[in-house]
């Protein structure tokens, strides 16, 4: 899961890591308030909350010019851009064409670094441990160094069951030059608050990038974003509250709250389909097909009928799709359970789109049964390449 | 022979009473796994299905009925405790079905899994079967056949995919590893096409990786370095889209390294005839092996 910047910023201070002073608005009556309580500053950043990179050097849709991050010496600059932006679209090489909306603005005071560092937290799949990533070159692309200069990069792994030890941090301090007594107890109590915010909420990322260090010797996370992993989230109300379902497709929300794991797509033939690996080998012969996939869909291992049933809901109501294709193996799911969803979800009316078949594994027949007899026009396959063959005909009918 | 369980393998299956265990548990016993006891807190001294021992504690289990495999049903909440308590209990292998354990929990449970000689599969993982020994886990038995070729894979579905392929073809099995689809997990893809390269009964090995993690890679250093038994292997999520997760927690493409391309070419780089499409698995396998599908 996915939060905006102010909300990392917000979590970041409450671990003791050091951010710059900001105000958060989320509606057009609290941008003079928030102006206000930051004092008068001789520059205001203002910043485009959305869940998405690359803010700086996007576009919005309506009204305004520029990008979504933005410095300027004024409080009413800055009341203006907040205007102008809320509510607007904003538009990254990172959100697709029609942008991602604008939830909330954040303007806070503009640091100014001396020095810029990277920081994070995430797990190694490799080594199976947290590592910390630092690196003395902070504020651009983590990815582009990782490629062109990987020796600038710094790995610390954590045991986590001991959790983040003194020396490390000093060790990594040296490293990164931020030694000297006064900077290492900032520095010791920044990464101590990352690590604690990674672990005890089950975070898959914590990145500050660029800390800064001012000329007067402070440390400031200037960028944070931090990611949940999904598993964890059952433990933590206070991070379910952060999520902003505004930055997702509505199709994969309604999906969400059923369970199903649902990525939208921008083809015309839906996929029913269970099992992450099936699921993505039926999206991929799709494509090698040139036939595009509507969807990314895993029913999951125990997914109830009625969750089956709102998947055909959301695959039906997708205006784009011309066709449905179906693919289950059963092994944890059931072939009959599939088969009751789909004759759920249609309500006793008729099929309205072309449905090609294919139930194999645990109470296949009794499914393929099931559809037999209520659907008549469905096509059914044997197979993985008689599918591929018969979604063909049918689209090209 | 096959690798990790056999037809000796003594199981617990831990959750058995859960609806989802008694179902597979049923399935598995009319495998002829030998299921000797059930695990569930606060209904040690019933019977499962009139039948099965259960015990309070995994202890309790494994010093009544010898048990040496744990099957793991338990919701995720409580699994990765599960896990812990079946390594403390010294379970020789634990096979972990449950979806959904936050990576937290299971970086725990490799700490102490460093530290001991339990073997760990999944989770999030089909199970293993060694067709006609033994089975443990929630794969559809009809599609296996006993035979020589080994299947490692990060997946349950294409997994089956893989298996009722080769047995259509005519094509047995030595044993199916799910490994599981999370990206913190127990036996590794390298680890198992380790144990199939050192199997006298294992001919062949057929890898279903997918996008996310280097672990496939790591397998193709393997391979080129140390397997002469033929290779065959298809990576889901060739168009998948970056940055989003595809169903397992461990799929998602984050950077040029876990993508589907990179992995195919590094699997091909090893020698390793990759599929390029889902339903040519068996064909790729049989070409590269040098025999004929039925």
């Amino acid at each position: 899961m996915k939060i905006h910047e102010f909300q990392a910023k917000k979590l970041l201070a409450a671990f003791s890591v050091p951010v710059e002073r900001g105000e958060t608005i989320g509606n057009l009556e609290e941008i003079d308030l928030a102006i206000g309580r930051l004092g008068p500053m001789e520059r205001y950043a203002v910043k485009a909350q959305v869940h998405a990179g690359g803010r700086g050097l996007g576009h919005f849709a309506n009204d305004l010019d520029g990008g979504g991050v933005r410095i300027v010496q004024s409080k009413e600059e800055a009341a203006y851009l907040a205007r102008r932006m809320l509510g607007n679209r904003l538009i990254t090489k990172q959100t697709g064409p029609d942008g991602a909306p604008v939830s909330a603005v954040y303007i806070a005071e503009v640091v100014e670094p001396l020095r810029q560092f990277y920081l994070s937290i995430l797990i190694d799949r490799g080594a199976q441990r947290p590592v910390i990533l630092a690196s003395a070159d902070g504020g651009g692309n983590i990815e582009d160094l990782a490629e062109n200069n990987p020796k600038k990069i710094l790995r610390e792994y954590i045991v986590p069951t001991f959790g983040l030890e003194d020396f490390q941090i000093r060790k990594l301090a040296f490293e990164l030059n931020l030694g000297e007594e006064s900077l290492l107890e900032s520095f010791s109590l920044a990464l101590r608050g990352m690590w604690r915010l990674f672990w005890e909420k089950d975070a898959s990322l914590v990145e500050i990038n660029p800390l800064a260090l001012t000329a007067d010797g402070r440390l400031c996370a200037i960028d944070g974003k931090i990611n949940f992993e999904d598993n964890g989230l059952f433990r933590h109300a206070d991070v379910r509250e952060l999520r902003d379902v505004a930055q997702e497709d509505p199709k994969e929300v309604r999906a969400s709250q059923f369970g199903l794991n649902y990525v939208a797509l921008d083809g015309t033939v839906a996929c029913l389909t269970n099992g992450a690996g099936l699921a993505m080998a039926t999206m991929d012969m799709l494509n090698a097909l040139k036939i595009k996939p509507a969807n990314f869909l895993d029913l999951g291992d125990n997914s109830p009928q009625s969750a089956i049933a709102e998947a055909v809901r959301i695959l039906l109501d997708d205006s784009q799709v011309q066709c449905i294709l179906v693919n289950i193996f059963g092994g944890a799911m059931r072939g009959d359970i599939v088969a009751g969803g789909i004759l759920d979800a249609l309500g006793g009316k008729k099929m309205p789109l072309p449905l090609v078949v294919r139930i194999e594994g645990a109470n296949a027949e009794e499914g393929r049964e099931i559809l037999r007899g209520a659907i008549p026009e469905a096509v059914f396959a044997d197979g993985m390449a008689a599918l591929g063959d018969k979604i063909r005909r049918a689209m090209d009918r | 022979m096959a690798i990790i369980v056999d037809e000796k393998t003594k199981i617990a299956v831990v959750g058995i009473t859960g609806k989802a265990a008694t179902f597979h548990t049923r399935h598995c016993i009319d495998y002829g796994a030998k299921i000797v006891a059930g695990i569930r807190p606060g209904k040690g001294g019933q019977k499962f299905d009139d039948s099965v021992p259960i015990y309070d504690t995994a202890g309790g289990a494994v010093k009544e009925t010898g048990a040496n495999a744990a099957l793991i049903f338990v919701p995720p909440a409580g699994a990765a405790d599960a896990v812990l308590e079946a390594i403390d209990a010294a379970f020789e292998v634990i096979v972990c079905i449950t979806e959904g354990i936050p990576s937290t929990d299971m970086l725990r449970v490799k700490e102490r899994l460093r530290n001991s000689d339990s073997t760990l599969i999944g989770p999030n993982s089909p199970g293993i079967i060694s067709p006609g020994k033994t089975k443990l886990g929630i794969m559809p038995s009809y599609i296996h056949k006993p035979g020589k070729v080994g299947v490692v894979s990060r997946s349950g579905t294409l997994t089956f995919e893989t298996v009722l392929q080769l047995t259509n073809g005519g094509i047995g099995q030595s044993t199916c590893v799910g490994i599981g689809g999370d990206g913190v997990h127990g036996l590794s893809h390298r680890d198992v096409v380790e144990l199939f390269n050192e199997d006298p009964d294992t001919d062949g090995i057929i890898m279903v990786g997918e996008i996310g993690g280097e672990e496939e890679e790591e397998a193709a250093e393997y391979v080129k370095t140390h397997v002469k038994k033929p290779v065959a292997a298809f990576i889901a999520g060739v168009t998948a889209p970056p940055g989003r997760r595809m169903g397992h927690a461990g799929a998602i493409v984050s950077g040029k390294k876990s993508g589907a391309s990179y992995k195919i070419a590094a699997l091909e780089r090893a020698g390793i005839a990759v599929a390029k499409n889902p339903a040519r698995i068996a064909e790729t396998y049989a070409e590269v092996a040098g025999i004929k599908l039925k």
